[in-house]
């Protein structure tokens, strides 16, 4: 530890500090830069609840395939780490391979949705949009492509309501919380009383989740700066760290009630991989599953662990699945700079191939 | 300044360092354990200010605590405009 602190303030006089000063001094115009650039992709609000939107993009090539797809992503974070910025978008990517492309954006979550519950975001408020995509493209059934916290929720539609779904995409949606990742160490009831984090704040605030989040590895913050500083001249860099600089700081609340369940049902007892967890009523048994199912999980994710994200791959019945590990982290394997030829490929081959009946 | 390749692999060797580190001691019972009684502790004490502020607001002044309160406040109210006259009269002496 000592040797730790000594090299950090050797690191700091060689130059590490005024790095550091640069980087925070010029925080609010990266974000001010990144807000210009991120969700740009053409679509229009086909519908709206509360704070959520349901976005239908506009075509970018001949539509080649017949069933939408709905991207859902975490509720807690911003929905545009999809259509980050024109050059880094997944979004763009399956709509120039010629996919019908609808955005489940959860907003930010107000007073107003501190009593709202999981289920009712699953069954009521994701069904609604469901819905809603399959009156608009006029077909029976969607492909669903849940991104983190979407993913398990995608997957707990998919068994309530499997005659809706074509295709479920699982994109580092954890499933077995009990892992080796950290939340799953941080979350356990012996130091984390959530009955009393949630009766206090309500809604769990954006910074405290964004604490959280960056808790995580807090010493990331400085190889930004260092990148930051090596690159800043360099415009198409600085477009894209702008636009992911915006978004790693850009949670949003997360539900009181949502969290409360959340948290308790399956980070501390781990009800759905035992088949206990209650949405609507009834039990989720993933291995109800038969709907085509790909899973893709990340090695190096800290956030859902390749393990903890796989599980889907093994419990569901699917005759059709297939899974995927990528060598990458939670966000480089949507976002990163290899991320159009290692995921967004076999992403849109595997959506195109949805049948709709 | 250090140069710019070594200052990256210095500062790159440092922070997979510091990340073990943090990574070890943040899985920890022990400090899991301080973190969580000290969070617990101020969501508690968070809930009682909360507690409080509501009853006061569901209570108007009625309380003999704050009616003695309001009496202080009216006698402190008369000496300062004792004070008040006995300056202007010292001023008028002079």
């Amino acid at each position: 530890m000592s040797d730790l602190l000594s090299r950090w303030v050797e690191l700091w006089h060689e130059g590490v500090g005024d790095i550091w000063r640069h980087y925070i001094a010029a925080q609010d115009h990266i974000r001010t830069q990144g807000r210009h650039l991120v969700g740009q992709t053409p679509a229009e609000v086909v519908y709206t609840e509360g704070c959520l939107r349901l976005l239908h993009y506009s075509p970018l090539a001949v539509a080649s395939v017949p069933v939408p797809v709905l991207c859902i992503p975490s509720l807690i974070n911003q929905y545009y780490v999809m259509d980050l910025t024109p050059e880094r978008s997944l979004v763009r990517y399956l709509l120039e391979q010629g996919l019908d492309v609808y955005m489940l954006d959860w907003g930010t979550a107000t007073d107003a949705e501190r009593y709202r519950s999981l289920d009712d975001y699953i069954t009521r408020m994701m069904g609604r949009c469901i819905q809603l995509v399959r009156r608009i493209s006029g077909q029976e059934r969607v492909s669903l492509l849940g991104y983190c916290m979407g993913g398990m929720m995608g997957a707990i539609y998919t068994v309530l309501f499997p005659e809706q779904i074509a295709s479920l995409v699982n994109l580092a949606g954890p499933i077995n919380y009990h892992d080796d990742g950290i939340y799953s160490v941080w979350t356990r009831p012996e130091w984390l009383n959530v009955d009393l984090l949630v009766d206090t704040f309500g809604n769990i605030p954006a910074g405290f989740l964004n604490m959280t989040f960056h808790a995580v590895r807090p010493t990331d913050e400085i190889i930004q700066a260092l990148n930051y500083w090596e690159r800043r001249d360099d415009p198409a860099f600085m477009r894209v760290f702008s636009a992911m600089h915006l978004w790693t700081h850009d949670p949003t609340p997360f539900p009181g009630e949502a969290f409360r369940k959340y948290v308790k049902d399956l980070y501390q007892d781990n009800l759905l991989i035992r088949g206990e967890f209650r949405v609507h009523g009834q039990i989720i048994d993933l291995h109800r599953i038969t709907t085509p199912t790909l899973t893709i999980a990340a090695r190096r994710d800290h956030i859902a662990p390749w393990q903890s994200v796989a599980a889907l791959h093994d419990m569901i019945a699917s005759a059709d699945k297939d899974l995927i590990i990528l060598e990458s982290g939670h966000i480089g394997m949507v976002i990163g700079s290899s991320a159009h030829t290692t995921l967004w490929p076999r992403l849109g081959s595997w959506l195109a191939a949805a049948r709709p009946t | 300044m250090n140069d710019r390749f070594n200052l990256r692999a210095s500062l790159e060797a440092w922070e997979q360092e510091a990340a073990a580190y943090w990574d070890k001691l943040t899985r920890s019972p022990e400090f899991l354990s301080r973190i969580g009684y000290q969070m617990t502790r101020n969501l508690e004490s968070q809930q009682r200010i909360r507690t409080s502020l509501q009853h006061a607001l569901e209570h108007p002044p009625t309380s003999p605590e704050l009616e003695l309160l309001a009496r202080l406040a009216q006698r402190l109210d008369a000496l300062a405009e004792r004070l008040d006259r006995l300056e202007a009269a010292l001023k008028h002496n002079e």
